[in-house]
């Protein structure tokens, strides 16, 4: 019968958990390093056979872990606690607002009672807001104006110098060298409107030495259709008298014809005479 | 000894590993003139040793569950702490106690996973089943011709 077989295991084991003498109990530390569990498996179990047939420490550790589950929910709640003074200010910065909201109430409080008073209040303000940023803005444009007029008539009188002074020289004192005619090459290529090319070839070969005949107009060019074995020089010589300014015709035409090379049929620009 | 045997028992519910050949040799120690009651918790501990080494995971959770059950109705009502099915795997002999008496259905909480969440009373049967062929395998070992509760419905 296996009812009689567990009377025989509940007897035995009933035998086991009677309460006995016990010569040496242990110490409140060692309770306390019990319920914390901070014992050694070994020291656990030894701790728990004395608690099991010592009714006496058994009800001072269950006592013992009863106070300390207590200070647990104590501490748990202490925890809790430390919000309250972040509630609290955040109660004092509400406050704060709160009276700077009665501060502003208290201002616009008449023209709440007045729609008229505050619709002219409000025309004022606006009329206020609308000249202080107007006039300097204004000052602003005017400055800008009278800074672009100053440049136009800068640049005008450098334009005049510039045609005033050409004069055809009878030969070139210092021509510039293949390095120095290479990188004008490069400058020229990069300008594409022939007007501003021919201005820019005008300052830079004075540097040479080599200055624009006045009696040239570089604002106008024709076109020049070149015939069988034309060069650069005797287009230079024939149609503008001095066969050294063909620097100034290979340059004006350096973006049609990079490589200098002419052939017969190919059209390129030549300065108008005045 | 009963001390020494309570050190076995509390190592065995907290899931610990215990020697069988240290066991037998406290208990070898134990004279045939003993109480009835001293052979009976020696002979169930080894039992208990030898059955947590060499069962199925399914039989050594079954024991376990077994001696919960067994051990928290042997206390009685010396506490009344509510329990908690996750502590209880690993719960020792002072938690038991402390919890107070449960039942089989409690006791087997650690193992309802495995029976998919419905209480195995037939575990309970089949458990002391091969619990109580072994206490007689070690009742005749130890002490000679074992009593009549452990023969009756044997194999």
């Amino acid at each position: 019968m296996p009812q009689v077989f567990e009377e025989f295991v509940r007897k035995a084991l009933f035998h086991e958990l009677s309460p006995m003498e016990h010569k040496a109990h242990p110490s409140l530390d060692l309770l306390l390093k019990g319920l914390s569990g901070d014992l050694a498996p070994d020291m656990r179990s030894r701790l728990a056979a004395h608690l099991a047939t010592c009714p006496q420490c058994f009800d001072r550790w269950r006592k013992l872990g009863e106070l300390l589950e207590e200070e647990e929910r104590v501490l748990e709640t202490k925890a809790k606690a430390a919000s309250l003074p972040e509630l609290l200010r955040q109660r004092e910065e509400a406050r704060h607002i709160n009276r700077v909201r009665s501060w502003l109430g208290s201002i616009t409080a008449p023209f709440r009672l007045r729609p008229a008073l505050a619709f002219s209040a409000a025309a004022i303000a606006a009329l206020i807001i609308a000249l202080g940023v107007t006039i300097p803005l204004l000052k602003g444009t005017n400055a800008r104006l009278s800074s672009l007029t100053q440049e136009v008539a800068s640049l005008k009188e450098e334009i005049a110098s510039l045609s005033a002074g050409f004069t055809i020289p009878s030969h070139i004192p210092s021509p510039p060298s293949r390095e120095e005619l290479g990188r004008l090459v490069k400058e020229a290529q990069g300008i594409d409107d022939p007007w501003q090319r021919s201005l820019f070839l005008a300052s830079r070969l004075s540097s040479f030495g080599i200055t624009i005949p006045a009696s040239l107009d570089l604002k106008s060019t024709r076109t020049y259709t070149v015939k069988p074995h034309d060069t650069w020089e005797t287009i230079a010589e024939r149609e503008l008298g001095d066969k050294a300014l063909w620097t100034i015709l290979y340059l004006l035409n350096v973006k049609e014809v990079p490589k200098g090379e002419l052939s017969p049929g190919q059209e390129i620009r030549i300065p108008e005479k005045r | 000894m009963r001390e020494e045997r309570l050190f076995y028992w509390d190592m065995l519910l907290r899931g610990e590993e215990v020697g069988l050949e240290e066991v037998r040799q406290l208990a070898a120690k134990a004279s045939a003139d003993a109480p009835e009651e001293e052979k009976a918790a020696w002979v169930l501990l080894l039992s208990a040793v030898e059955l947590l080494r060499t069962g199925t995971p399914s039989q050594r959770c079954h024991l376990r569950a077994y001696l919960r059950y067994q051990i928290s109705q042997a206390g009685g009502k010396r506490g009344h702490k509510p329990i908690d099915p996750r502590e209880l795997e690993q719960a020792g002999l002072d938690e038991l106690l402390s919890i107070g008496p449960i039942n089989w259905g409690e006791a087997l909480e650690p193992c309802r996973e495995k029976t998919r969440g419905s209480v195995d009373y037939s575990a309970k049967q089949r458990i002391e089943a091969r619990l109580k062929e072994m206490c007689r395998r070690w009742w005749e070992e130890l002490f000679g011709a074992p009593p009549k509760v452990l023969m009756e419905g044997g194999e």
